[in-house]
């Protein structure tokens, strides 16, 4: 044999050494596919540090570390009111291993005002991880109100009253918006950037009401400085003991809240149908906990769990519709 | 429960080894993020959060709180070193500061934000013990009509920031103000100026047109000079400012105590406004205001002790009321609230425990921070001798590192080198980037409180002179307006006839 025909042999073998690993790599990762996860799992919030879906994220983290027994690292990715967040969800591999909790409205919303570039149908809900964000309708303490429906008749004889929201894109503002509409109180409203600045404004009377997060207001209210005249959601979801318990929408109004949704864990919709259904069975098993409840419970949320699919099929076509109205309501699309 | 008892048992809870260590620990994190620029407080405070599940709700808000303050006093370093504010509130800190060090005085300058800042923040806990409840009232009177007018009088006293001409300063501020319009309006919901662009629509981040207008220009510029020219002369004089400048800051650190102490309890920003509102006022009333720019220490002292006896200040809204001022006392209370803590009116009768444990912490925190930046004064001052053609790209490095991990997003870091190239040609034109900055930052509270003064009085603009408060600043602000118009005039003249 030639030095040449030598060499030649030499790669040949060494080429198919080389064939071998490669195969053996894929059968590998092939045999890893069933197993998830692989690595760590990333859980994108798309607002600063801080805020409530941080504060949820970060719970929920911890529990899933647990179950997964890999590291579950928050990343905070905020910006376009919590569109930006959205877009990496929807631009991730769909492997399963980048999660983020959103309200539907933050995937809805940048959507319909063609602000993004993804779509709706990039995102799939694994399931629900808490109740809808306690929203309360407050007053200052000597205000000559001293229930809702005292108010209610007052504003339908004195239209212009001014009420202080979060700004306009936000869960809480619509359901002002709803609430005015509906019940055509003609109520003027007064956006503010965040909630203690509406707080400031109550306790200073700046404005006679307010629409605000009982999150923000559970220390004032406790102390008598402000007067809860009405809660969205049922007083017992807020963690907030008033008595008497003031009356919510469904007790109020005799019917379901129309706008109404809870915190929903999302994945990027291409991914696999058993990877989707580890996660279903792991979160929930962990929202259906009672310490994962009662850690919520302390930032003022609690926990509740409803399936992805469900949820898709039943409320999310409505709830579309819903945020469409809105954002027409608000003159921010056609 | 008494004052001298409560501070007594705070005390007590302090000086348990665990919770001493936890205030070490949290000044230490605090420093090292305030020098390195864009690692904020609050990101290093959310990165943290959870390991104090497991502490005790006091050791836990003891350590957040340190590293809160901690990072005010590490803030000026960058400013003074390296001419990049590792804060926001540090921004007026680069236009002396900076200029110090370029003279070889960077000891004296770090040594006197540190003193500054101890004797700022010691008072203002003092302050926070004593009228923490009455002062929160004062805070709960500022509406939407009464930070209209507060705001258009800080803007007023910001041209006095101004180092050449009035008119370029003004184009400045509507520069600054126009570029503090892009982002989503708050009342009507629309998107301004984004282009499609995600990012903007939450308005250009503050930290990076900061660090691109007065980091990166900075490094531009020097890319002029000739690798052998050392602008730090390696003769640094002393280390600790001398007797002379103790003799010049004294007054600053006053006034800047009594200004900043109030002015940290407005929610929105309270520490930057004060920082800007001592240096204009230093500057005002000094005998010799040409030395303001040119390395003035009154200019670094004043500034310096008015953010940290806002950043105490800053603690009264959310311990007395449960109204969080700023995105870090936002974060503190998210901690309150996991340990099962509620701020506002009560807390202090059923948690004094809490209340009295950080506000003793804060007490010994500041001690800590003296001890532990004074050694350091030797060590960043040896920093300046390292030569340019390392320290420039370094400084760069920094900078890119910095805007990135702000909100880990690469359309900041391309912001910032857009301002740093802006920040560039503004210099070469002798355009002043500090009314630019004020204009910026205060533009939205300014346009938000404005239209929301109106909404609420269904559009009669009689609202900002109804208010007592409203109308003492729009007068104060006409009055400084009317006083520069005349003297201007007199100077004009005093020429002509000299002419």
């Amino acid at each position: 044999m030639s030095t040449r025909q030598k060499k030649l042999k030499r790669g040949l073998v060494c080429m198919n050494l080389f064939l071998i690993i490669i195969l053996f790599a894929f059968t590998f990762s092939w045999a890893a596919g069933e197993k998830y996860p692989q690595r760590n799992i990333e859980m994108i919030i798309s607002f600063p540090p801080g805020g409530p879906v941080d504060l949820m994220t970060r719970i929920l983290a911890k529990y899933m570390e647990k179950e997964f027994k890999v590291p579950v690292i928050p990343v905070n990715k905020p910006g376009g009111g919590g569109s930006l967040g959205a877009g990496i969800v929807a631009s991730s591999p769909p492997d399963g291993h980048t999660l983020s909790i959103m309200v539907p409205s933050s995937i809805i919303m940048p959507v319909l005002r063609k602000e993004v570039n993804f779509l709706i149908e990039d995102f799939k809900p694994i399931g629900q991880v808490a109740n809808p964000p306690p929203v309360l309708f407050i007053t200052y303490p000597d205000s000559p109100w001293k229930t809702f429906k005292d108010f209610i008749d007052y504003a339908k004889k004195n239209p212009g009253i001014k009420c202080g929201h979060p700004p306009i894109t936000t869960v809480n503002a619509l359901k002002f918006m709803f609430i005015n509409k509906y019940e055509n109180l003609k109520l003027v409203g007064v956006p503010f950037k965040t909630d203690p600045e509406i707080l400031v404004a109550i306790l200073g009377k700046h404005i006679p009401v307010a629409t605000i997060s009982s999150v923000a207001i559970k220390g004032p209210v406790e102390a008598g400085k402000v007067r809860v005249l009405f809660s969205f959601n049922p007083i017992s979801e807020t963690g907030i003991k008033i008595d008497p318990p003031p009356p919510d929408f469904e007790s109020f109004f005799g019917k379901k809240p129309p706008f109404d949704f809870g915190f929903y864990l999302w994945c990027n919709s291409k991914t696999p149908n058993e990877v989707v259904e580890i996660l279903k069975r792991t979160i929930e098993k962990i929202v259906k906990s009672p310490e994962y409840d009662n850690d919520l419970r302390k930032i003022g949320y609690s926990a509740n769990y409803t399936d992805g699919e469900i949820f898709m099929k039943n409320e999310f076509p409505q709830i579309v519709n819903l945020v469409r109205e809105g954002l027409k309501e608000a003159g921010l699309i056609k | 429960m008494d004052i001298f008892s409560g501070l007594l048992s705070g005390f007590q809870i302090v000086f348990k080894p665990e919770n001493f260590l936890y205030c070490f620990i949290g000044v230490f994190i605090g420093t090292l993020i305030g020098v390195l620029p864009g690692i904020g407080p609050s990101g290093a405070m959310a990165m943290l959060l959870p390991t104090t599940f497991g502490l005790s709700p006091a050791s836990s808000i003891i350590m957040l709180a340190g590293i809160f303050y901690g990072a005010q006093y590490g803030g000026s370093t960058t400013s003074i070193l390296v001419n990049i504010p590792g804060e926001a509130s540090s921004i007026v800190t680069c236009l002396d500061g900076y200029q110090m060090a370029k003279q070889g005085r960077a000891g004296p300058a770090l040594g006197i934000a540190a003193f500054g800042s101890l004797i700022g923040g010691t008072i203002s806990i003092i302050g926070l013990m004593f009228l923490a409840l009455p002062l929160a009232e004062i805070a709960v009177a500022f509406g939407p009509p009464e930070y209209f007018s507060l705001i258009s009088l800080t803007m007023v006293l910001s041209i006095y920031l101004s180092q050449g001409s009035l008119f370029k300063s003004f184009i400045m501020i509507i520069v600054g103000l126009i570029l503090s319009t892009v982002g989503m309006d708050l009342v009507s919901g629309k998107t301004r100026f984004t282009f499609g662009c995600g990012t903007l629509i939450d308005g250009i981040g503050l930290v990076p047109v900061a660090m691109g207008l007065f980091g990166v220009s900075e490094v531009l510029v020097n890319l002029e000079e000739s690798l052998e020219r050392v602008i730090f002369k390696a003769k640094i004089k002393n280390l600790l400012p001398n007797r002379e400048d103790w003799k010049k800051s004294i007054g600053p650190i006053a006034r800047g105590t009594f200004l900043g102490f109030p002015l940290g309890i407005l929610p929105g920003g309270g520490a930057i406004i004060a920082s800007f509102v001592s240096y204009s006022l230093e500057k005002k009333i000094s005998k010799t205001p040409e030395r303001f720019g040119n390395g003035a220490i009154e200019g670094v002292a004043g500034p310096e002790t008015a953010n940290n006896a806002a950043a105490g200040g800053s603690f009264i809204p959310l311990l007395a009321l449960g109204i969080p001022p700023n995105v870090v006392m936002a974060l503190l209370m998210g901690a309150l609230i996991i340990h099962g803590i509620t701020p506002g009116p009560l807390m202090i009768q059923q948690h004094p425990e809490v209340f009295w444990g950080v506000v003793a912490s804060m007490y010994i925190g500041n001690v800590m921070l003296l001890l532990l930046n004074l050694p350091l004064i030797g060590l960043w001052v040896k920093l300046l001798k390292v030569p340019y053609r390392i320290l420039m790209p370094l400084i760069l490095l920094f900078c890119l590192i910095g805007s990135y991990s702000l909100n880990n997003n690469v359309v900041e870091v391309i912001i910032m080198i857009i301002f740093g190239i802006a920040g560039y040609v503004l210099r070469k034109l002798e355009f002043e980037a500090a009314p630019l900055m004020v204009a910026f930052i205060l533009g939205p509270i300014l346009e938000n409180s404005w239209r929301q003064s109106l909404v609420i009085s269904s559009g009669s603009f009689f609202v900002f002179l109804e208010k007592p408060i409203s109308l003492g600043a729009l007068l104060l602000a006409f009055f400084i307006i009317v006083n520069a118009l005349v003297k201007y005039y007199r100077k004009k003249k005093k020429r002509l006839i000299f002419e």
